[in-house]
């Protein structure tokens, strides 16, 4: 079975890296890998995949970021501008707003914790 | 498993009170010997004999299996019910004291039962069980309520839970029916061609929780993830959590006087749909854990597993085929579910792809495809470009252990836009050439799992014919040099000198955008013939023109989007011009024949 599969073309990978680089007009970031602390949110901009999950009736909306802050992962989209979000095509897209880290723990016995990475998207491009 | 215990319980429960009257009389008399009191049973005394050596026995059903029921004879002892819910205790004769379940989460009616100079034994001495549960009507905006469920059966795999409050509206024969159908076909078909979980929690005996209420009408059923969350951790977002494996089911979905056969077979469909949806989301929170998945499922995948599963093993081609047949919405362009809109003829689209796929594996390997498409879920590339969750089906189909390899099959290496798209070209062309009977194998599985034809009511014979409406397969974003370009092999991942497009593949005829903007009159039909083997659909109708215009700003991207005060960094997208006017017609000589060839293409000019 296909695991950790790669589809970064190195090219692509440039080109963004560079549009990371073109936004980097935002707040003080903390560096890779060390996120800020849960509830605490800084504002980011995100560029990704706007995706559906859940199963229906109680569908979200998450961008899946390739990007930085905290490294690539499903970021719920919050806030004023869910509704209208969850109504564009599905693809790629650009969000802007306060992202946040939180930690749920699991229900059972595993002691697991389930890190939900939000943003409340204060303004989006596709 | 309770279903006999059920019954001797309600029969006990008759002989209860002229049992208690005799009880009484015979109680002034106070300690008899062994003799004395067999007498008095051969007298007519009662609903059961006395013990032996000067012992009584107590007995009843506390309505689950496990329940802990403590008592005192001379010290504090316990007996725990039976896997039907049974229990017994043998005290002396003339004990009294009082009798006490419990069992975690549940509660019990009565709380206890006391006893005074028990002298003969007694049985049906029951309790019924009971459980608080959040639940979710559905009912807008939010009708979020604790309510206490009483457990109506239960087996080795499921309680059934039901509301009291609406108790009334479904039978205790309806309620086992769907209990036993999850226990006998949900349980075995779902464990094991998606994923059998592993973590059983907040239920003794690790059964899983169906509760059956009533909610808003337009919903069958539903399945929450949030259920496997802490309770006290979703407060912040007011939601609930029930910690434990629940989904949940509406009564009024589930019985229908007038058609209650059909009810049932889609209640047993909704069975196996939403244990899918538990079953899977269990796999990313329970049994990834430490892997390198990073996303979920798309809502798409995952009701796509959720249908083909009911489809399959709950007999819902019955269901679906026919509304595949005579749904009008198949002309509009609503069968793209891979943005989910909770259309009906979404559910029948995925439906039907999934059983063309399961039909086209070779039956020894069709468990692991689920399997795999939910393996395949781990990771998301750097390429906004194309629709991850698609890469992840196609390289489900390509795993060995899975092996679909139809003719001009590219195998999926390196996950690039050019062959994630030709290959999803492909196998749409394929599943549209299933459907208008021209598979043979397609139409063989249908007709082996379901009562319901395809070829016949689905080959197109005329232009006012269709057989499906894939338009719209929305893949994701490309480059071309010219949009007004329909051959697939134009798109192109290069971005120099190119123009940013999206990519569209589709069977039959898309209506130019002045058809789609014109609702006062009827879209012209083709005046092409059409052949056996083509896929063709039109609106029309105003009425489908303009579902089809709602179709098209989910699927080709070209809704407009305002700017707003609180998006100055950024502008609004402009409204696309629309490219897609594809000559053709229907005429399978431009590529929608069975032989050759894509399917129809089209791209949509695109803000980069």
């Amino acid at each position: 079975m296909t695991t950790a599969r790669r589809r970064v073309s190195l090219p692509r990978a440039c080109v963004l890296g560079a549009a990371l680089l073109l936004c980097a007009c935002a707040p003080p970031f903390p560096a890779p890998g060390s996120p800020p602390p849960e509830a605490t949110p800084i504002s980011w901009d995100i560029q990704g995949i706007l995706r559906q999950v859940g199963s229906f009736p109680h569908v979200e909306m998450v961008v899946t970021g390739l990007s930085e802050p905290f490294g690539q992962g499903d970021y719920y989209v919050t806030g004023s501008l869910r509704k209208e979000i969850s109504a564009l095509p599905l693809g790629r897209i650009k969000v802007r707003g306060r992202v946040s880290r939180r930690e749920i723990a699991l229900a059972g016995t595993s002691g697991g914790k389930r890190i939900r990475l939000e943003i409340d998207v204060a303004a989006y491009e596709r | 498993m309770m279903k006999g215990s059920r019954h001797a319980r309600n029969s006990g429960i008759a002989r209860l009170s002229p049992g208690t009257r005799r009880f009484g009389l015979n109680a002034v008399l106070g300690l008899l010997c062994s003799v004395l009191f067999s007498v008095l049973l051969a007298c007519g005394g009662g609903g059961g004999g006395g013990g032996t050596s000067g012992t009584v026995t107590i007995a009843g059903n506390a309505a689950t299996a496990g329940a802990v029921l403590t008592y005192t004879d001379g010290v504090s002892k316990t007996v725990t019910t039976d896997a039907s819910g049974n229990f017994s205790i043998t005290v002396p004769s003339g004990w009294s004291g009082t009798l006490t379940p419990a069992l975690t989460r549940f509660s019990f009616q009565p709380s206890e039962r006391t006893f005074a100079n028990v002298r003969r034994d007694l049985d049906a001495q029951d309790f019924t069980a009971h459980r608080d549960f959040w639940t979710d009507t559905l009912v807008s905006p939010s009708a979020w309520r604790s309510s206490t469920f009483r457990l109506a059966y239960q087996n080795s795999q499921c309680n059934v839970w039901v509301l009291p409050r609406d108790e009334a509206g479904i039978s205790q024969d309806l309620l086992e029916h769907y209990g036993d159908y999850f226990l006998n076909h949900s349980w075995p078909d779902v464990t094991t061609y998606v994923h059998e979980p592993q973590e059983f929690f907040g239920e003794p005996g690790g059964r899983i929780n169906i509760l059956f209420f009533r909610m808003a009408e337009s919903y069958a059923g539903y399945f929450w993830n949030i259920d496997f969350e802490k309770d006290e951790d979703l407060l912040i977002y007011d939601l609930h959590s029930n910690e434990t494996n629940v989904f949940y089911l509406n009564i009024d979905a589930a019985v229908d006087p007038a058609h209650q056969a059909f009810a049932t077979l889609f209640t047993e469909g909704t069975l196996t749909h939403e244990f899918q949806h538990m079953c899977n989301a269990h796999y990313f929170y329970f049994d990834s854990v430490g892997s390198t998945k990073t996303r979920w499922m798309d809502t798409w995948a995952d009701e796509f597993c959720s249908t083909t599963m009911e489809t399959v093993f709950a007999g819902q081609m019955d269901v679906y085929i026919p509304d595949y047949q005579s749904s009008p919405d198949f002309t509009t362009g609503a069968s793209d579910f891979l943005q989910w809109q909770n259309n009906f003829t979404q559910y029948t689209s995925a439906s039907m792809l999934g059983t063309y796929l399961l039909s086209q594996v070779e039956a020894a390997k069709r468990p692991h495809l689920f399997k795999t498409f939910l393996e395949s879920t781990d990771s998301v590339g750097s390429d906004p470009d194309t629709y991850t969750s698609v890469e992840d089906l196609l390289a489900a189909l390509q795993d060995p252990q899975v092996a679909w390899a139809p003719g001009g099959w590219k195998t999926l290496t390196d996950f690039n836009a050019t062959d994630v798209r030709d290959d999803w070209a492909l196998l749409l062309k394929n599943f549209c050439i299933g459907l208008t009977g021209t598979n043979s194998a397609y139409n063989t599985y249908v007709a082996a799992n379901s009562s319901q034809t395809i070829a016949p009511a689905c080959i197109p014979t005329t232009a006012a014919s269709y057989a499906l409406k894939p338009s719209g397969w929305f893949i994701g974003k490309t480059h071309v040099p010219d949009t007004a370009s329909t051959s697939i092999a134009s798109a192109t991942t290069s971005t120099s000198g190119t123009t940013p497009a999206y990519v569209f593949v589709y069977n039959g005829t898309i209506p130019t955008d002045s058809d789609l903007n014109d609702t006062s009159a009827a879209i012209a039909s083709v005046s092409t013939p059409v052949l056996a083997d083509q896929i063709v659909a039109r609106p029309a109708a105003k009425a489908e023109a303009a579902r089809m215009g709602r179709s098209r700003a989910i699927n080709r991207a070209s809704g407009p989007r305002r700017e707003t005060a609180a998006a100055p960094l950024f502008r609004p997208a402009a409204m696309p011009s629309v490219r897609a006017a594809i000559p053709g017609d229907g005429n399978h000589a431009n590529g929608g024949d069975s032989t050759a060839g894509y399917n129809y293409c089209g791209y949509t000019e695109r803000p980069e």
